[in-house]
């Protein structure tokens, strides 16, 4: 009975510590026994290469502006979402989880499309002002990566900073209030202070995503800006040099891993229990007068004061507009150019291009064929990362594995490139030959995909009282009654939950997928980025209209993460 | 309905003894209250009959067939849960029709629920989902499901302790008259030692994993086999005494500078170590026999009763007196308490104590 109980989830522990171990192996045994023999010199050459060095150095630089973009936008997006009140605040909140879900390379090609040489900005630009030159120019360059970045990782921060001020209890600072502090120094100590470790978490997090990010660089960095993501990629599929590709991978892995372990360090150092017991109270945002008891304490009318009232809603108008159209721009860009012609035209051309079955010169591939394979690659992700999560996550929760779930969260932490060269290096092995590309694309994707089904699941399990299935047990009803006919009715929400993020993830990720392609598999993200390399207008169209799709695909496994509760991350 | 035997039942949690050595038996349809302090082993015992635990040692069964190989769903037990686990997903009647899913033989569902709504005073909420319940009508629902496929023995785990107070004095009057009325044999887990006297039929009292007194509430309250008893149920005054006389038909102690005069008790010898019980409501503002004299360190109005707090000999004395008290002596003055003899009840000092 206990052993029974047992195998349930260490079968699934095993298979994805093989599933993690063997590519994790391949990459040591080619950075280090490369001739037979064990040799540092290939690690050793790369280490010292002032090349690599450099690479070393601008992957840190942007990582660290990155986090610092998405710290500054991160910590404003908070603000907002706790101090005030405004429609669809729920979605807007939930729309928090976006980047976990949305393919990097389509909101790399909305940049494109937008903010790009020949990208809306400048064409309206140069029409509204007869211009012959375009006069704005952001990409290709280390303002374009941070800018992605920060669009990417802001909500990260915006997440955990939010989520921890809301809870803050309000009379920490209505205690400082009374105590003689004014409200900014109120803010700087007493709620800052309190706030710093998950705005440190945020930080730290975006700094660690964008220090692994590859899609971005590897579209908007242009040829001038490598990051070792980006020159893992390039000296494995280019060069071809795989010592130095998993030499760099090693590099790579022990940064990731270090600063991950790190982060986890800081965090527990940082977390304090607070006590909560009441609520905040929000503002409407709509309202421009000032709410009445703010004016309570003062009699008659000042004029500077409701100057300056007024004028912190403007600015804050401001400057949300210009956050939403910082963050709505590359995406509406993108389904914008998806039914246009070059010449402005409404059309649906763009689609039967992506549907036509013939093999396409850019992707090497059939287009619809690229389609049906990442369906397939998702399904089949999606598939196995429930079943393997499934019965993980239920032992974190039930038996309270803590050891176990750090373990399975370690995707998250290592980088996909280098995982990716991974299993590149394995299926190259006699061994796995035989087998299809395409299992070794559906496995990375399970493994990556792995963390958020655990973590949504996981949580679900934690909340779902135990005494429930105890109960129908009570009742008569056996383990696997109870299971069916109590437990996984109420975890419906979780388990779509999961599944949305697992078919998300695996059809939008680009960096393990891009090691592994190979003439005749090319998922979409893949094939959007040949198209995007292409620059011709029917494949920028195309590109636009995979985007579009897959940009369609995240709306609604967002709908549905949103719905099974958002707790996974 | 069946009788329920615990036997020598011990179970541990890493180096924790939850329970240790627990004998006990509930006859056929009684209802037995199991109290004892937070922590003390009471809801692992529940645990351990429902079959959600398993015991390390001992026997529990059922009309003297042990029961341990049996898993929860076939053991007949139905429990009420401190939360009511109620199924978030099913309504009133779905969740009150779920048991009966499983029980052999043809039963008409329909009238079953029926019949239990009725019990239970909630007729016409049968579509009600449970979080559009109020709390006593939770705890309701929750009572009903566990009836419905008529256990052989209920389970009931601090079923009152979500509920505010005076919802509590109510539901467990209905509580015993809804058990009583299904005759169903009943233990009813409280760290509650009111709730216990006033719902059960025998009550256990258990401290840190072991039984310590299985007795009617009468005898628990007035008769206490040990001084855990003496103090946990109800408000005592617990006197450490020597015997200093041992006559027919009476016995004389020595407790500090007092001397008293108590019934005389078959076990003890002059010399021996007494412990003596005193309720509160026992004793008075008077000079009698039996007298202490205290220090007033504080007195609470209670509206039926006046409580004084006096302090003699280092420990802290509590008598209820009538709150229409002509004149409630100033704090710090000196009082002067005394109780009849038949008040005290003597506890023989085990060589433990």
């Amino acid at each position: 009975m206990r052993w029974r109980s047992r195998l349930v989830w260490t079968v699934p522990f095993l298979l994805f510590s093989l599933l993690l171990a063997v590519p994790l192996a391949s990459i040591l045994q080619q950075a280090f026994f490369a001739q037979g023999a064990f040799s540092l010199s290939s690690v050793a050459s790369v280490l010292s290469d002032p090349y690599f060095q450099q690479i070393a150095r601008f992957t840190a630089t942007q990582a660290l502006w990155s986090a610092l973009a998405s710290a500054a936008l991160g910590l404003f997006w908070a603000f907002v979402l706790t101090r005030y009140e405004f429609p669809f605040k729920r979605t807007l909140r939930a729309l928090t989880v976006l980047p976990f879900v949305l393919p990097a390379v389509s909101l790399a090609l909305g940049f494109v499309l937008v903010f790009g040489k020949q990208g809306m900005v400048n064409t309206a630009l140069m029409a509204a002002f007869g211009l012959t030159d375009s006069p704005f120019s952001i990409l290709y360059s280390l303002q374009a990566i941070v800018l992605a970045h920060a669009f990417y990782n802001a909500p990260i921060v915006a997440r955990l900073t939010h989520a921890a001020w809301e809870k803050l209890d309000p009379s920490y600072e209505e205690n400082a209030r009374a105590l003689g502090a004014s409200p900014f120094s109120t803010f700087l100590t007493v709620t800052l202070p309190l706030l710093l470790p998950s705005i440190l978490a945020g930080t730290a997090l975006a700094f660690i995503y964008s220090f692994l990010s590859f899609p971005i660089v590897l579209t908007l960095g242009g040829a001038r800006y490598a990051t070792l993501e980006v020159e893992i990629y390039i000296q494995t599929i280019v060069s071809r040099d795989l010592d130095v590709a998993s030499a760099l991978a090693f590099v790579q892995l022990t940064l990731s891993l270090g600063f991950t372990a790190g982060y986890l360090w800081l965090e527990r150092r940082l977390t304090r229990p607070l006590e909560s017991v009441r609520t905040r109270r929000t503002v409407p945002l709509f309202r421009l007068r000032t709410p009445p008891h703010r004016g309570a304490g003062r009699k008659g009318f000042s004029f500077l004061r409701t100057l300056r009232l007024c004028s912190m809603r403007v600015l804050l108008w401001a400057a949300l507009l210009i956050a939403g159209a910082f963050f709505a721009a590359p995406l509406l860009g993108v389904m914008l150019s998806s039914f246009q012609s070059v010449h402005g035209a409404w059309t649906l051309a763009a689609y039967r291009y992506v549907l036509d079955p013939t093999e396409n010169p850019f992707i090497g591939s059939s287009p619809l064929r690229s389609v049906l394979d990442s369906l397939r690659f998702a399904s089949g992700a999606m598939l196995l990362a429930l079943l393997l999560g499934g019965p993980l996550a239920w032992a974190i929760a039930r038996r309270r594995l803590t050891g176990v779930s750090v373990w399975v969260m370690l995707p998250l932490a290592i980088s996909s490139v280098a995982l990716g060269f991974g299993l590149l290096r394995a299926f190259s092995h006699p061994a796995l030959s035989w087998l299809d590309r395409g299992v070794a694309v559906v496995l990375a994707h399970t493994l990556l995909a792995l963390p958020f089904v655990v973590r949504a699941l996981a949580s679900a399990f934690g909340t779902l009282d135990p005494a429930l299935s105890e109960a129908a047990r009570s009742l008569g009803a056996s383990r696997r009654k109870a299971f069916f006919q109590v437990e996984l009715p109420l975890l419906r929400g979780a388990v779509l939950a999961g599944a949305a993020f697992a078919f998300a993830i695996s059809i939008g990720e680009m960096s393990a997928t891009s090691m592994l392609a190979q003439p005749g598999l090319k998922t979409m993200p893949l094939a959007i980025y040949s198209f995007l390399g292409a620059r011709q207008a029917d494949t920028l169209a195309a590109a636009s209209a995979m985007s579009t799709v897959l940009i369609a695909v995240t709306a609604l496994s967002f709908v549905l993460i949103e719905r099974g509760g958002e707790r996974a991350i | 309905m069946a009788s329920l035997q615990l036997t020598q039942l011990g179970k541990r949690f890493g180096s924790v003894h939850a329970v240790e050595d627990v004998t006990l038996e509930i006859e056929s349809g009684q209802l037995l209250a199991l109290v004892g302090p937070s922590g003390c082993g009471k809801t692992t015992v529940l645990r351990l009959i429902a079959g959600f635990e398993t015991p390390d040692r001992g026997d529990v069964s059922l009309d003297g067939r042990s029961v341990l190989e049996t898993p929860t769903e076939k053991r007949g037990v139905g429990v009420v849960f401190q939360n009511y686990a109620l199924f978030p997903h099913l309504d009133v009647a779905g969740n009150i029709a779920y048991g009966l899913k499983f029980v052999q033989g043809a039963i008409d569902r329909k009238r079953r629920v029926k019949e239990l709504l009725d019990l239970v005073g909630l007729a016409g909420l049968e579509k009600r989902r449970p979080d559009r319940l109020s709390a006593g009508q939770r705890q309701r629902v929750a009572l009903a499901r566990a009836l419905a496929p008529a256990p052989q023995v209920m389970l009931l785990d601090e079923p009152l302790s979500a509920l505010d107070v005076q919802l509590r004095a109510r539901l467990r009057l209905e509580i015993r008259a809804i058990l009583k009325a299904s005759g169903t044999t009943a233990l009813y887990v409280t760290h509650d030692q009111e709730e216990a006297l006033a719902i059960a039929d025998r009550v256990a009292v258990m401290n840190a994993g072991k039984l310590e007194q299985v007795d009617t509430p009468h005898a628990v309250y007035h008769q206490p086999k040990t001084p855990f008893v003496a103090q946990f149920v109800g408000q005592g005054n617990l006197f450490q005494t020597r015997v200093v006389e041992v006559a027919v038909e009476s016995l004389q102690v020595q407790a500090g500078p007092a001397r008293w005069r108590l019934p005389p008790h078959p076990k003890v010898h002059a010399g021996d170590l007494l412990w003596v019980l005193v309720r509160p409501e026992r004793l008075s503002m008077s000079q009698g026999d039996n007298a202490l004299s205290g220090v007033l360190k504080g007195s609470e109005f209670l509206g039926h009763a006046l409580r004084l707090h006096l302090s003699w000999e280092g420990q802290t004395v509590l008598a209820l007196c009538e709150s229409d008290a002509a004149s409630v002596p100033p704090l710090g003055a000196s009082v002067m308490l005394s109780f009849p003899a038949q008040a005290a009840w003597a506890l023989p000092a085990s060589p433990s104590m």
